[in-house]
C-alpha cells in the first residue's frame, strides 16, 4: 500500500487490496458524564448579579469635630416623608414637593446654578453646595441609598458637562444625613395640607 | 406455533449537538464565573447604579435581614478565631444593643493582629426595607467607634 509509485497503470491493473477501515467509535459516555457534572456545579455556584458598593464618609464624633457654618444658600434640603413623597428646600426658598424621578434634574441644576453664583478658581471650589437629607424615621433604607446614588450621579454629570477628568478637579458629593425633627415634620405636613 | 420475534433495533440518538451545546455552557461558566461566597446570609438590598467594588480585605460586614436580625461577618480566618466563639462560622448574630461592644472588640483584636496601619471596612448589607432609624443608629455606633468610611452594598440595577 505504501507504495509510491507514479506509475498509475499498474496501480490500476494491481491487485485492489482495500482495507476495510471500520469508523472508530469512542464511547464518550463518561466524558459527557463528566462535562455535565461540571457544567451543574458552575451553575449552581456562580454569582451572577456581584454585588456593589457606595462609599460614605461619617465625620467624625461631636466632641472633635469642628463646628462649620454655612450660609442657608448653600444648603438644599432634600426630605423624604414617612409614605416616601419626596420634597425639596432649596437655600431659603419655600419648600416644594417633587416627583421621585425628578430629584436627579432638580440636584444637577441646584448644583450647577450654586457653581455658576460662586467666585473661585475652579470648578471644584466654587462648588459651595451643600446636600442635606432628611430622612424620616420609619422611611425605608433603600431611599437613602437612591438618593446617595442620584446625588452620586448628579456630580458625575457634572463632571462630564465642566470637562473635568482628573482625578483632583472632580466635584465630589457633599451631603449629610440629618435625623428629621419634629419642626421638619411639622413644615411637610403644612405641605400635604396644601397638596391634595 | 412460531413465535414472532421482533428484533429490536436499538435506538441510536445522534448526541453531538446536545453535549456541544453543554460543552460551550461549560466553558461559559467556567469563564464567567464568579463564585458565591459561603454562609451567605440572603439579604434582599437595594440597587444602585454605582461601580464601586466591594472591598476586597479587612472587611467586616454588617448584616441588617429583614427581621431586623444583625449579623456580624469576618472573612479573615484569624481575626475570626480571635472574636468568634464558634471557630467554624464566619457569622455570628448579635443583638443590637451590643454591637458597640462587638465593634471595639473585634478593632481591639484587629489591632492586635495586624497594627494600625490596617484599618476595617466596614460594608452594611442591609435589607431595602429596613427602616432609616435603625441604619442611622448602626451609622452612629461606628461613628463612636471611630470608623470613618462606611460602604452600603448594593446590587446592580
Amino acid at each position: 500500500m505504501a507504495d509510491l509509485n507514479q506509475n498509475t497503470d499498474s496501480r490500476r491493473k494491481g491487485k485492489k487490496r482495500r482495507i476495510r477501515r471500520t469508523g472508530i467509535r469512542i464511547d464518550m459516555t463518561p466524558m459527557v458524564d463528566v462535562a455535565f457534572l461540571l457544567l451543574t456545579f458552575f451553575m449552581v455556584t456562580t454569582a451572577f448579579r456581584r454585588p456593589q458598593t457606595i462609599e460614605i464618609t461619617i465625620p467624625a464624633d461631636k466632641e472633635s469635630r469642628k463646628e462649620v457654618r454655612v450660609q442657608e444658600s448653600n444648603l438644599m434640603q432634600v426630605l423624604i416623608s414617612r409614605d416616601q413623597r419626596f420634597f425639596v428646600k432649596p437655600g431659603n426658598a419655600d419648600i416644594r414637593p417633587v416627583d421621585k424621578s425628578s430629584l436627579y434634574a432638580q440636584m444637577t441644576g441646584e448644583i450647577k446654578k450654586n457653581i455658576e453664583t460662586q467666585t473661585g478658581v475652579s470648578v471644584k471650589d466654587r462648588n459651595k453646595l451643600i446636600l442635606v437629607f432628611k430622612m424620616h424615621p420609619q422611611s425605608p433604607y433603600e431611599q437613602l441609598v437612591f438618593v446617595l446614588d442620584e446625588l452620586n450621579r448628579s456630580v458625575d454629570s457634572l463632571n462630564m458637562y465642566y470637562r473635568l477628568n482628573q482625578p483632583a478637579e472632580k466635584l465630589v458629593p457633599r451631603f449629610t444625613f440629618v435625623p428629621m425633627n419634629s419642626a421638619d415634620m411639622q413644615m411637610l405636613e403644612k405641605v400635604n395640607a396644601v397638596k391634595p | 406455533m412460531s413465535r414472532y420475534r421482533k428484533k429490536r433495533a436499538g435506538i441510536r440518538l445522534d448526541m453531538t449537538p446536545m453535549v456541544d451545546v453543554a460543552f460551550l455552557l461549560l466553558t461559559f461558566f467556567m469563564l464567567t464565573t464568579t463564585f458565591r461566597p459561603l454562609d451567605d446570609i440572603p439579604v434582599d438590598i437595594p440597587e444602585s447604579r454605582t461601580m464601586m467594588m466591594v472591598p476586597a480585605s479587612d472587611k467586616l460586614t454588617i448584616s441588617v435581614t429583614g427581621e431586623k436580625t444583625l449579623w456580624i461577618t469576618i472573612e479573615d480566618p484569624r481575626l475570626r478565631n480571635a472574636v468568634f466563639s464558634d471557630k467554624n462560622k464566619i457569622n455570628q448574630t448579635v443583638p443590637a444593643a451590643e454591637l458597640a461592644q462587638w465593634i471595639s472588640k473585634i478593632q481591639i483584636e484587629n489591632m492586635a493582629l495586624y497594627g494600625p496601619g490596617r484599618a476595617l471596612q466596614v460594608v452594611i448589607k442591609a435589607d431595602r426595607n429596613t427602616g432609616y432609624e435603625f441604619i442611622h443608629e448602626i451609622i452612629e455606633t461606628l461613628r463612636a467607634g471611630q470608623i470613618s468610611t462606611v460602604y452600603f452594598m448594593t446590587n446592580p440595577l
